[in-house]
């Protein structure tokens, strides 16, 4: 009698475990839908033409598709700008959702407008590098800029064909744009102008300023043809850009 | 009267070729045209590469920077793409930095990770998988991974200076190793190299030091 008693127990309370295992799944599950409409919802407003947006639990990954408008194997100038958009969204906005947090991995799938896939890759865009400066970063990310300042700042130390906008948001910082011009299509000058131009930023980051994102153009100077398109996260250093195929080299080599 | 004027003109001259001076010399272009590399290379097939690369001091960069890396390296008639991994250091940096970069379809990519400490055989990989992509590892944590149309291309442990006036590492490449499409590594058997004025030290194919 006793025996089944206790096997009446322990049926009992496996059967309670599942219940309340299943009802956990099913909540957590609900969760994580109505995070992904929430990211969905959130791309779209920003102007991202996205694809799908699932969280997989099974290896913890995001899995972001964005349609770029793009129609041959290679992307434009303004994927760079939406990819980077949708990077700030995730790390800076919606970093409280569940299937953010817990991603260990960030998959980013770049479509053409034909839907053929022309990037699929995986970076972990959700750790943080442990430099002084990024840490500097990030803690004032909050804070409010004095725009006009920092602009008159930046263009007392850069040439004068170097021109700035700067503008200020509560999640992603202060973001300074660059416009500068070259006299033709040139390599070592384009690569040289970016390369220094990121260390110069670096360096008056370390000391006073705060720029948190940095998007640069480069152009010629007689048609206005865009060469380079950058748009980097110096909190993140996350450097993503578009240059034109005629400039063989990268700035990274400079 | 026109003494004075001539006075506050020349005053002002010099007060903006002093500007220009100092500005040419923070954004000079004097063009550092290519990139020195000493490394090995091994061509046309293969699935991955790893090698253990150690700095044990840091250089002097002053105006420039170095990489040492682990890449794959694939070239048709769009340009080049590449998947590489290993550390960098630059002029104003605080110690080497681990990253991984990345091209593909005219998305140019550079993440940096984290710090790469002096005296450390970080092991650095990059190679092809079952999934399809290929994957970047930096001290065996996978850091990157991208799809490519090629499952087998050339591949690269190098040092890389980007000026002839710098000074390169040293770096200490041990078990440089590839892969074969059948999946087994090998040890690397290409004869390392060295574009002047850099050298290598070599103590054999997988075992050698940049500087």
């Amino acid at each position: 009698m006793k025996a089944k008693v206790g096997v009446c127990f322990i049926i009992f309370i496996i059967a309670i475990l599942s219940i309340l295992s299943f009802i956990y799944m099913f909540m957590t599950s609900r969760t994580a839908y109505a995070e992904e409409d929430y990211l969905t919802n959130q791309f779209t407003k920003a102007g991202i033409n996205i694809e799908t947006c699932v969280y997989n639990k099974v290896d913890n990954s995001l899995n972001i598709s964005i349609i770029s408008d793009t129609d041959g194997d290679q992307i434009n100038p303004e994927t760079i700008r939406v990819m980077r958009v949708a990077r700030n969204k995730i790390r800076y906005e919606l970093d409280d959702l569940a299937i953010v947090n817990s991603s260990k991995n960030y998959n980013e799938v770049i479509m053409n407008s034909d839907r053929k896939v022309l990037v699929d890759s995986e970076t972990d865009i959700l750790e943080f590098p442990p430099f002084p400066e990024c840490k500097k970063l990030k803690e004032c990310i909050k804070e409010s800029v004095d725009v006009e300042k920092l602009k008159k700042q930046l263009t007392n130390c850069f040439p004068s064909n170097y021109n700035f906008d700067v503008s200020n948001s509560s999640s992603v910082g202060t973001t300074v744009s660059v416009k500068l011009y070259c006299s033709e299509k040139n390599d070592d000058e384009i690569n040289e102008i970016i390369a220094r131009l990121i260390m110069k930023i670096d360096s008056m980051n370390k000391e006073s300023t705060n720029i948190h994102q940095l998007e640069i153009s480069v152009c010629t100077e007689s048609d206005a043809n865009l060469l380079l398109y950058m748009y980097s996260d110096l909190v993140y250093r996350d450097f993503l850009w578009w240059q034109t195929p005629d400039i063989k080299t990268q700035w990274t080599k400079y | 009267m026109k003494v004075k004027k001539i006075s506050i003109r020349f005053f002002a001259y010099l007060v903006s070729l002093t500007i220009s001076i100092f500005l040419s010399s923070q954004f000079s272009l004097e063009a550092n045209a290519v990139s020195y590399y000493v490394g090995t290379i091994k061509s046309p097939s293969y699935a991955g590469i790893r090698a253990n690369i150690e700095p044990r001091s840091y250089p002097n960069v002053t105006g420039s920077g170095e990489s040492c890396w682990v890449s794959n390296v694939y070239v048709d008639d769009d340009g080049m793409e590449w998947l590489q991994t290993g550390c960098r250091y630059y002029d104003g940096y605080s110690g080497f930095r681990t990253y991984v970069e990345s091209t593909k379809a005219g998305v140019y990519s550079m993440q940096e990770i984290g710090y790469h400490v002096l005296h450390y055989a970080a092991p650095y990989k990059v190679e092809y998988e079952s999934d399809g992509k290929w994957h970047a590892y930096i001290s065996g944590y996978q850091k990157g991974a991208m799809t490519f149309s090629f499952s087998s291309t050339t591949v690269e442990a190098m040092a890389e200076a980007h000026s002839s006036s710098i000074e390169l590492g040293p770096f200490y490449f041990t078990n440089v190793n590839y892969k074969s499409t059948s999946g087994t590594w090998y040890n690397m058997d290409s004869t390392p190299y060295a574009d002047s004025p850099f050298h290598v030290d070599i103590t054999n194919n997988y075992t050698y030091k940049a500087y």
